[in-house]
C-alpha cells in the first residue's frame, strides 16, 4: 500500500529554472497517484467498519438509557365536539389533568418539552415576520418592517415585539405534581445565552402586545424585559421542521420509577384549526442528547455494511483475481502470480 | 522531378533570364470601365490633401483590430456576457432579488454575479488591450514619405494618406497599397515577397511604367503631379484595373505595378511608390476576415446540460408552486383560518389564499431564484480561468519549445484546449509544415554505383523503431553516429562519400561519366548565381529548392556554376589532378523547359572544344524509355537504386546526356524555330514534336536523390498520431508526384498500399480540353471524377476482408468537381475508407472546403495545420487551427488557435496536453454540475418540509458563498493539475487518446451518472441529517436544534461530501490539491466561527450557532462523520469495482504503472494491440510500414520456398 500513496513522479527535466519552479510549469510536481487497489479498498472498508460499529453501539446504549415520556393531550383535553370553537372560546375553563406513570427512574434534570406537529414555523412568511432591531434596541421600538399584519395595534402604535412569530406565542401551561406534591418547574436557562445577551434587549419591554382584534397566543409580562422572557426567546428560534419540540422548563429533582406525575394543563393553544397535535414530553438526556436511536443504528448499520463489503471484496478479488475482459493478464500470470493482491 | 512552380512566376523568371522587356503586362482588363461604378477612385499623386477638398473621403492608414473601444466596452462586453443563457438567467434573478419575492437578501444574490461578471470583463479587457498594443506597434512603424520639395521625412504608418509618395527600403514592408513608380534598377523593376499574403515564398517581380522611370531620385518628386483613376477597394489580390494620367496621356495600370500592403521588398535597394489604398481599404485588410470565434464541442454540450438543468429546475419549481398554491388556498376556507398563525386573512398578494393562482405565479419566480443554485454561476468563469492556466502550461512546456528558432508553443486562444484531446482528423499542409521546404542533395547513383552515405529522416525513424540492434539491416544505419561530423554543414547539401568528394572521383572506375554527371548538375537548370562582392562566394537564386540543391551539390563537388549570361554559362571546375581551378565556358544554345506533361528538362550547350551536348534530367517514368540501346548499360542497377531511394522517401531524377553532331543540331534548331514562329493552333504540338525528336537516344549517367527535408521528427510524430487513431490528410498545393513522394517519406504511403488516384490528366479529357467548349469539358470531367470515385469505392468494397489498405490521391482539378454538392458525400465516403488521403494541387479555397466537408459531415473534430497564408482559410475553417510559427510568415499564426514551432510538437500537444485538458475539463464540468445538483436538491427537499413557501434551509451568505468559497478552488485545481497518467505514459500509449475522440469521458451517460450521484448524495444528506436531528434534544442540556442549527449541519455535510467526492475523483494528488480540498473544508469552519461572532445584525441566523450550539455537541460531530461516510460509500464501492473489473484504458495503464510494468515496451504493445478499435487505424505510420515490410519479406521467402 505504501508504494501507492507514496509514489511520486520525479522524472527530472534539467532546465535552468529553479527546480521547484520547473516542476510546476512542466506539471511534474511530486504527487500521490491514488489507485483503488484491493488493499486500499479492503483496508478502507474494514477501517470504517471497525471504527463505526463501536461508536454505533455506544450511541445506541446511551440512547437506550434515556427515559422519554410523550403524552399527547390535544384530543383528550377537549371534550366538546367543536374543538375549534372550544379552543377559541376565551371564557371556558381549559384546565385538564393528565396522569403519567414513570416506568423507570429519571435522573434530574428532567427536561419538559411541548411538541407540536404540523405547525409550519419554517414558512417563509412566518420566519420573516419579526424585526430583530426592535427586539434588540429600545430606540428601535417603532421599527416594524416585515411585521405586517401584526405590526401596529388598533391605535396605530407599534407592537413590541411585533410580527407573527411573537404574536403566535405558545400559551399552554403545565403545572406538575409528583405523588400529590407540587413540583417546581425551573424555567430559567431554557434559551440560548447568545439570544438573551445579543438578540433580545434587556431594556426592551413588551408594549401594545396582544391588543389587536385577534389574539394569537400568550401574553407577555410587560414588566419584564424581552431578554428575560425566555419562553418567547425559545419560541422565536424557529423550528426547522413542521414537527418540533421546544423546551418548556426543567424539573431539577430525580423522579423514581413508578412515581405518578400529574400535570394540570391549561389547554389554550389552538392547534385544532390546522389539524396539528400537541404533546407534553418529559425526557432525560445523555451525552448524545435526547432519545434517538437513529444515530446508533445508523453507525452500526454503515459499519456492518462496510465490513460486509470488505469481505465481499476479499471474496471477489480471490475469485476473480484478473480483471474481466482483459486477457492481457494471462500472459503475465506466470511471471506475476500474486499480482492480484 | 518536383519543382514548385507558379505559372505567372515562370514568365517573370524567364524575363529575368533573358530580356526584361518581354515582361508580361498582365491581363489586359477592360480599362474602359474606369470612372464607372466600382471604378471610381481618383488619386492625386503628391497632393494628399486635395482629396478632402474634392470630396473624396479616404480613410487614414491606421488600422484597428480591437473589438471594443472605451465607449463601447461596457455595453458591448456586458451584452456579450448576458448572451450566455446562464448569465442572463442570473441577471434576471439578480434583478428579481431586489423585490420582496426574493428568498434571500439582494446583496447576497448579486455579489457573486458581480464578481463573476467583473472577472470575465476584466479578462476581455486585457485581451483587447493586447490587440490594441499590437495595432499600435504596426501603426507606428516608420516609413519615408515625401513632404514637398523633394524632402522625404520619417512618418508613422498611421499618418500616411492616399496620394502620398513613399520611399520603401530593402527588406521593409509596404505600409499601404501603392503603385510602383520607380526603383533603384534602371528598368524600374523590384522584387517582392508576398509570403504574408498568399504564402508563396518565391519572389515576384513588379515593374513600373516606362513613363515614370526617371523618378528615381528624391529631388525629382518636387513637382510631380499625376492622377490615377482606378477601381474601388476590393479583396481580389490578383487583379487591378487603373489608369495613370501623365502629361495629358493615359497609361493603363495592371497588377504589375501594384505593391500590396504586408508584402516585403526584397533584393531591391529602394523603390518609390504612390499610395492608392490606405488602412482598411488595402487588399490585405479587405482579405482579412474576422477570425471566427470557435467554441469547443464540450462547451456546446455544456450548454445543453445547462438547458437540461434549467428545465428540470423549472419543473421542480412548477411542482413546488402548484403545491404551494393548493396549500395557500386551503388556509382560508369559508372565512375560517386554517393556519391561523400565518394570518391568511391579512396577507400580501404573495400569500393570498383568495388569489392562489397569482400567489403561485409569484412563488414560481421565488422558486426559480431559490433553485438557481442548481446552476453553477461560477462555471463559465472557472472554466475560463482553468483554460487560461492550461494554456499557460502549454506555452511553458519545455518539450514543445523550439531552441533554434527560440519559439515556444503558443496557445493563442484557450477556448479549445480540451478540443485538442478530441481530434479525429488532421488536415495538414505539406510545404513548411511536414517539410522544411529545404532540399538536400543526399545520394546519387552514377554509372550503376550508389554514392552517398547520408541517412534520411525516414531511415532514421525506421531505425529507431526497430531498435538499435537492427541497425545493420538498414543500409547505412551504422553511420548514424557519424552525424557528429565536424565539417560545416552546407545548406542544401548533405552528401557524404569520400569516394567522390574532394576530387577523389578521379580515381573511380567511371571517372568520365562522373565528370559528365557533375557537369550536368552544374549546367542543366535555370538558376541565377549571385556573387557576394566581398567574400566572392556564390549563392544561387533558384526557382525551386531542389534545383538549388543540384547546383550547390555541383559546387561542393568541384563544379561551381559561376556566371550566367544570355548566351553562355561559366562553370569553375577544379581539376583534381593539377589541383587548379579553371573557368569553363559553355555556349547556351537551347533550353527546353520543364513542364508537368514533359516531366523533364534539357539544355543544349556547345563546349569550347566544339562538342554539342544535350544534358537532360527528368522523371524515371519518361527517361528510361528514351535511352539509346548503348546507353542502357547501367539501367538495371540504376533502377534498383531509384527504387531504394524512393523507398527512403527521396525525390529522384534520372540524368542522361547525348552528343549531337552539328548537322543534327541544325536540323533540330530549324525545326524548333519554325515551330516557335508558327502562329497556327498546333504550335505547341509542333514544339513538342521538335523537342521530342531530339530528346532521344540518350546515354544514361545516373540518378540523383534529393531529400525534401522533412522537419525533424515528422515520421515519428505521424506514426504516434496514427497509432492514436487520428486520421491524417495532406492537403498540398504541390504536384501529385511531390505529394506522393512526401507521402512515402512520412510513411503515410508505403509499398503494398493500393493507391486510388483520381485525376483529370487523362487522354480523353485532355483531348477534350483542346477543343474548347467549357460546358462539355465540365460535364465530361465531372463524369470522369464520378466514375473514378465509384470505381474506388467498388475496389475497397471488394477487398473488405483482406488486409489491404488504400490511399486516396486526388488532384486539385478533380477536387473541384468532387466537392460539388452532388458528389461530395461519395467523395467523403471514399476518403474515409482510405487509410491516408492526399489532395494535391489544391487551392487555399479548396483546402478550406475539404476541411469544411470533413468537419460538417463526419461531426468529428478536425485539426488543420499549416504555415502559410494559403492555409489561413483551412485553419479558420477547422475546429482547431494550428499554425507553424517557425517560418517567416505570420499570417497563418495570426489565424491559428495554437501556434507551434514544429510539426512534431503536435504529438505532445495532442497526446499529452490535449488528452489532459480534455480529461480535466470534462471531469471538471461533470463535477461542477454534481456539486450544484447536490446542493440544489437539499434546498429543494427542505422546501417540501416548509410547505414550499420558499424558505431556504441555509443562511443567505452560506447560499451565495457556496460556489465562490467552499467548493470552487478544488475543482479549479482539478481542472489545472489533474493527470490520469504521466506525460511519458500518454505518449507511450497513444491509444489512450481515443478516450477523447470517442468522447467517453463526457458522454451523456457519464454526465447523467454524475448528476444522479448528486441527487443521491443530496437525498442521503438531507434525510440522515433530518432524522438524526429530528425533534429530540441534541445536547446534554436539553436544547433542540432549530432551523439555524439544522441548516448549518446540512451545509457542513454538503461541504464535506462534495470535497471528499473531489478527493476520490482526483488522480494526481499534489500538495496543491491537498491544500485546496482540505483547506476548503477548514475554511468553512473558520467562516462559521468568524461569521458567527460578528454582530447578529450582520450574521443574523448564523450568530453563535456553531460556537454556542453545535461545536460543544458531540452528536453534531458524530452526525457529520456518519453522513459523510455513508454518502460516499456507494460511490467508493462503484469506483472500486469499476477500476478493478471494468477498467477503462487509462485505468489499465494506471494498473500497469502500479505494478511497475508500464514502461515495458512489450507490455505497452500487448495492451495497445488489445485496445485497437479499428483495423484501419494503424494502416499508416512507420510501424505499419515496418509491419508491411515484414509481411512482404515473409511472403517472398514463402514464394522462394515454394519454388
Amino acid at each position: 500500500m505504501h508504494n501507492v500513496l507514496g509514489e511520486c513522479n520525479v522524472s527530472a527535466t534539467e532546465v535552468s529554472l529553479s527546480c521547484a519552479d520547473s516542476k510546476f510549469t512542466q506539471q511534474e510536481l511530486p504527487a500521490c497517484k491514488p489507485l483503488l487497489t484491493p488493499g486500499i479498498v479492503i483496508g478502507a472498508f474494514s477501517l470504517i467498519g471497525i471504527v463505526f460499529v463501536p461508536i454505533g453501539l455506544a450511541s445506541l446504549s446511551a440512547s437506550q438509557d434515556i427515559v422519554e415520556l410523550v403524552d399527547r393531550y390535544d384530543a383528550e383535553c377537549v371534550s366538546a365536539n367543536d374543538k375549534v370553537g372550544f379552543i377559541q372560546d376565551t371564557k371556558t375553563d381549559k384546565a385538564c389533568t393528565r396522569k403519567i406513570t414513570v416506568p423507570k427512574r429519571m435522573k434530574g434534570p428532567v427536561h419538559i418539552y411541548y411538541q407540536l406537529e404540523n405547525f409550519y414555523q419554517n414558512h417563509r412568511r412566518y420566519v420573516k415576520s419579526r424585526n430583530d432591531k426592535q427586539l434588540r434596541y429600545k430606540e428601535s421600538s417603532s421599527m416594524i418592517t416585515n411585521c405586517e399584519p401584526e405590526a401596529t395595534g388598533q391605535d396605530g402604535a407599534p407592537i413590541v415585539p411585533c410580527g407573527l412569530i411573537a404574536w403566535s406565542l405558545f400559551n399552554d401551561t403545565y403545572s406538575f405534581s409528583l405523588n400529590k406534591k407540587a413540583v417546581e418547574v425551573n424555567k430559567k436557562n431554557i434559551a440560548w445565552d447568545s439570544d438573551k445577551s445579543k438578540k433580545f434587549g434587556s431594556d426592551v419591554y413588551p408594549h401594545n402586545f396582544q391588543n389587536g382584534g385577534l389574539i394569537g397566543g400568550a401574553k407577555l409580562n410587560e414588566k419584564l424585559p424581552l431578554s428575560e422572557q425566555e419562553d418567547l426567546i425559545v419560541w422565536m428560534r424557529t423550528a426547522a421542521l413542521p414537527t418540533f419540540r421546544k423546551l418548556y422548563g426543567r424539573i431539577e429533582t430525580d423522579i423514581m420509577a413508578n412515581d405518578e406525575i400529574s400535570v394540570v394543563i391549561q389547554n389554550n393553544y389552538n392547534t385544532y384549526s390546522f389539524g396539528g397535535t400537541k404533546a407534553l414530553v418529559l425526557s432525560t438526556t445523555s451525552w448524545i442528547g435526547g432519545r434517538n436511536n437513529f444515530i446508533g443504528v445508523a453507525y452500526v448499520a454503515i459499519g456492518g455494511i462496510c465490513l460486509f463489503l470488505a469481505m465481499g471484496f476479499v471474496v471477489l478479488y480471490v475469485l476473480k483475481p484478473r480483471t474481466l475482459g482483459d486477457p492481457s493478464y494471462l500472459s503475465w500470470n506466470n511471471e506475476n502470480p500474486d499480482q492480484a493482491n | 522531378m518536383a519543382r514548385h512552380r507558379n505559372k505567372r512566376l515562370e514568365k517573370f523568371k524567364l524575363s529575368a533570364l533573358y530580356t526584361l522587356t518581354l515582361c508580361s503586362r498582365g491581363p489586359s482588363e477592360d480599362h474602359s470601365r474606369i470612372g464607372t461604378a466600382g471604378f471610381s477612385r481618383v488619386v492625386y499623386i503628391n497632393e494628399p490633401d486635395r482629396h478632402q477638398v474634392e470630396g473624396f473621403n479616404y480613410p487614414l492608414n491606421g488600422v484597428s483590430t480591437t473589438k471594443y473601444n472605451l465607449a463601447t466596452f461596457l455595453p458591448k462586453s456586458l451584452f456579450e456576457q448576458f448572451r450566455r443563457v446562464a448569465n442572463f438567467y442570473f441577471l434576471v434573478s439578480g434583478i428579481l432579488a431586489l423585490t420582496p419575492l426574493a428568498p434571500y437578501t439582494a446583496v447576497s444574490a448579486l455579489a457573486p454575479l458581480c464578481v463573476v461578471i467583473v472577472a470575465t470583463m476584466a479578462k476581455e479587457g486585457v485581451e483587447d488591450w493586447r490587440r490594441k498594443q499590437q495595432d499600435h506597434e504596426l501603426n507606428n512603424r516608420i516609413v519615408k514619405v515625401h513632404r514637398g520639395n523633394g524632402n522625404f521625412e520619417d512618418t508613422k504608418w498611421k499618418d500616411i494618406k492616399v496620394g502620398d509618395v513613399i520611399k520603401v527600403e530593402k527588406d521593409n514592408f509596404f505600409p499601404a497599397d501603392m503603385i510602383l513608380l520607380s526603383s533603384n534598377y534602371p528598368d524600374g523593376t523590384c522584387y517582392v515577397e508576398t509570403m504574408n499574403l498568399d504564402g508563396e515564398t518565391n519572389l515576384k517581380i513588379k515593374q513600373a511604367l516606362e513613363v515614370t522611370l526617371d523618378l528615381h531620385e528624391d529631388s525629382k518628386f518636387k513637382d510631380v503631379r499625376q492622377t490615377i483613376k482606378c477601381e474601388d477597394p476590393n479583396a481580389n489580390l490578383y487583379s487591378f484595373v487603373g489608369t495613370m494620367e501623365w502629361k495629358g496621356r493615359q497609361y493603363p495600370l495592371s497588377p504589375q505595378q501594384l505593391l500590396l500592403r504586408d508584402s516585403k521588398l526584397r533584393n531591391t535597394d529602394y523603390i518609390y511608390g504612390a499610395v492608392i489604398f490606405t488602412g482598411h481599404d488595402t487588399k490585405a485588410m479587405q482579405n482579412s476576415t474576422d477570425p471566427p470565434s470557435k467554441r469547443s464541442k464540450i462547451e456546446k454540450k455544456m450548454d445543453k446540460i445547462i438547458y437540461l438543468l434549467m428545465s428540470s429546475l423549472l419543473i421542480i419549481a412548477l411542482l413546488g408552486s402548484v403545491l404551494f398554491g393548493i396549500w395557500t388556498k386551503e388556509d382560508l376556507q369559508n372565512g375560517e383560518l386554517k393556519r391561523w398563525y400565518l394570518r391568511p386573512d391579512a396577507t400580501t398578494v404573495y400569500y393570498d389564499p383568495k388569489r392562489p393562482a397569482l400567489a403561485s405565479f409569484f412563488h414560481l419566480l421565488t422558486a426559480l431564484m431559490l433553485y438557481s443554485y442548481f446552476i453553477p454561476i461560477s462555471l463559465y468563469i472557472s472554466i475560463e480561468m482553468v483554460k487560461l492556466l492550461q494554456a499557460l502550461f502549454i506555452n511553458q512546456d519545455i518539450e514543445m519549445y523550439h531552441d533554434e528558432s527560440d519559439k515556444p508553443t503558443h496557445a493563442r486562444t484557450s477556448n479549445l484546449n480540451e478540443e485538442l484531446g478530441m481530434v479525429d482528423t488532421i488536415l495538414s499542409d505539406k510545404t513548411g509544415t511536414l517539410t522544411c521546404n529545404m532540399m538536400e542533395f543526399i545520394k546519387c547513383s552514377i554509372a550503376g554505383t550508389a554514392y552517398g552515405q547520408g541517412v534520411t529522416e525516414v531511415e532514421r525513424a525506421m531505425a529507431v523503431r526497430k531498435g538499435a540492434l537492427l541497425d545493420a539491416e538498414i543500409g547505412n544505419g551504422d553511420r548514424r553516429d557519424k552525424k557528429v561530423d565536424d565539417s560545416p554543414h552546407v545548406k542544401g547539401f548533405n552528401f557524404k562519400d569520400p569516394r567522390i568528394m574532394d576530387g577523389n572521383w578521379i580515381h573511380e572506375e567511371n571517372k568520365d561519366m562522373i565528370r559528365d554527371f557533375f557537369r550536368l548538375l552544374a549546367i542543366c537548370h535555370t538558376c541565377i548565381p549571385e556573387i557576394d562582392p566581398e567574400s566572392g562566394n556564390v549563392s544561387y537564386e533558384a526557382e525551386s529548392p531542389d534545383e538549388a540543391a543540384f547546383v550547390i551539390a555541383a559546387r561542393e563537388l568541384g563544379f561551381e556554376f559561376y556566371k550566367r549570361s544570355q548566351t553562355s554559362i561559366i562553370v569553375r571546375e577544379r581539376n583534381p589532378i593539377r589541383n587548379v581551378v579553371e573557368d569553363r565556358k559553355y555556349d547556351l544554345l537551347n533550353m527546353l523547359e520543364f513542364s508537368s506533361s514533359r516531366k523533364r528538362m534539357s539544355v543544349i550547350v556547345k563546349e569550347l572544344e566544339g562538342r554539342i551536348l544535350l544534358f537532360i534530367k527528368g522523371a524515371d517514368s519518361v527517361m528510361f524509355k528514351r535511352l539509346a540501346p548503348a546507353g542502357r548499360k547501367f539501367e538495371e542497377e540504376t533502377r534498383r537504386h531509384i527504387n531504394e531511394y524512393a523507398d527512403s522517401g527521396l525525390r529522384t531524377l534520372v540524368l542522361a546526356y547525348r552528343v549531337l553532331d552539328e548537322k543534327e543540331y541544325n536540323e533540330f534548331s530549324e525545326k524548333l524555330n519554325a515551330a516557335k514562329t508558327s502562329v497556327s493552333a498546333d504550335r505547341d504540338e509542333k514544339i513538342e514534336e521538335a523537342t521530342d525528336s531530339i530528346e532521344r537516344n540518350l546515354l544514361l549517367l545516373g540518378a540523383t536523390a534529393v531529400e525534401d527535408k522533412l522537419q525533424k521528427g515528422v515520421p515519428e510524430c505521424i506514426d504516434k498520431l496514427a497509432q492514436a487513431g487520428i486520421k491524417i490528410w495532406v492537403l498540398t498545393g504541390d504536384k501529385m508526384e511531390t505529394a506522393i513522394n512526401i507521402g512515402f517519406a512520412c510513411s503515410l504511403l508505403r509499398q503494398g498500399m493500393t493507391q486510388i488516384i483520381i485525376t483529370l490528366e487523362q487522354p480523353d479529357i485532355i483531348a477534350l480540353e483542346k477543343n474548347g467548349d467549357k460546358h462539355t469539358i465540365g460535364k465530361a470531367s465531372k463524369q470522369s471524377v464520378m466514375d473514378q470515385i465509384e470505381e474506388g469505392i467498388k475496389q475497397i468494397r471488394l477487398s473488405q476482408h483482406s488486409s489491404e489498405s488504400f490511399a486516396l490521391i486526388i488532384d486539385g482539378k478533380s477536387l473541384t468537381y468532387a466537392l460539388e454538392d452532388d458528389i461530395k458525400f461519395k467523395f467523403l465516403d471514399l476518403a474515409i475508407k482510405c487509410a491516408s488521403v492526399i489532395c494535391c494541387r489544391s487551392s487555399p479555397k479548396q483546402k478550406a472546403l475539404v476541411t469544411r466537408l470533413v468537419k460538417q459531415e463526419t461531426h468529428k473534430v478536425t485539426l488543420a495545420i499549416g504555415d502559410g497564408a494559403n492555409d489561413v482559410g483551412m485553419l479558420q475553417e477547422a475546429d482547431i487551427g494550428v499554425g507553424i510559427s517557425g517560418a517567416e510568415g505570420m499570417q497563418a499564426v495570426m489565424a491559428s488557435d495554437v501556434a507551434v514551432a514544429q510539426f512534431r510538437f503536435l504529438e505532445r500537444l495532442l497526446l499529452v496536453h490535449g488528452h489532459w485538458c480534455y480529461r480535466r475539463i470534462s471531469l471538471m464540468i461533470c463535477y461542477f454540475f454534481y456539486k450544484n445538483v447536490t446542493f440544489g436538491v437539499t434546498i429543494f427537499l427542505y422546501e417540501a418540509f416548509a410547505s414550499f413557501s420558499g424558505k431556504p434551509a441555509y443562511n443567505d451568505w452560506f447560499l451565495s458563498l457556496y460556489n465562490v468559497f467552499f467548493t470552487s478552488l478544488p475543482v479549479i485545481a482539478l481542472g489545472v493539475f489533474d493527470q490520469d497518467v504521466s506525460a511519458r505514459l500518454c505518449i507511450q500509449y497513444p491509444q489512450l487518446y481515443q478516450e477523447g475522440v470517442q468522447n467517453v469521458l463526457f458522454s451523456w451517460r457519464r454526465i447523467l451518472g454524475w448528476m444522479l450521484n448528486g441527487v443521491m448524495n443530496a437525498v442521503l444528506i438531507f434525510f440522515f441529517c433530518v432524522t438524526a436531528f429530528e425533534d429530540q434534544a441534541f445536547r446534554q442540556d436539553g436544547q433542540v436544534a432549530g432551523l439555524d442549527a439544522l441548516g448549518v449541519v446540512m451545509y457542513t455535510c454538503v461541504v464535506w461530501v462534495v470535497n471528499c467526492q473531489m478527493a476520490l475523483s482526483v488522480n494526481y494528488f499534489t500538495i496543491i490539491q491537498h491544500i485546496f480540498i482540505w483547506g476548503s473544508i477548514a475554511f468553512w469552519y473558520l467562516f462559521l466561527v468568524v461569521y458567527g461572532v460578528i454582530n447578529p445584525r450582520f450574521s443574523t441566523t448564523a450568530y453563535m450557532v456553531f460556537i454556542e450550539q453545535l461545536a460543544p455537541a458531540l452528536s453534531f460531530w458524530l452526525v457529520t462523520l456518519f453522513v459523510v461516510m455513508a454518502t460516499l460509500v456507494p460511490y467508493f464501492s462503484y469506483a472500486a469495482i469499476q477500476i478493478r473489473f471494468f477498467p477503462m484504458f487509462h485505468n489499465k495503464i494506471q494498473w500497469k504503472r502500479y505494478l511497475g510494468k508500464a514502461e515495458d515496451p512489450e507490455v505497452a504493445r500487448q495492451l495497445s494491440s488489445r485496445h485497437r478499435t479499428s483495423s484501419q487505424q494503424r494502416m499508416v505510420g512507420i510501424s505499419a510500414r515496418r509491419d508491411g515490410k515484414a509481411m512482404q519479406i515473409t511472403r517472398e521467402t514463402e514464394l522462394e520456398v515454394q519454388e
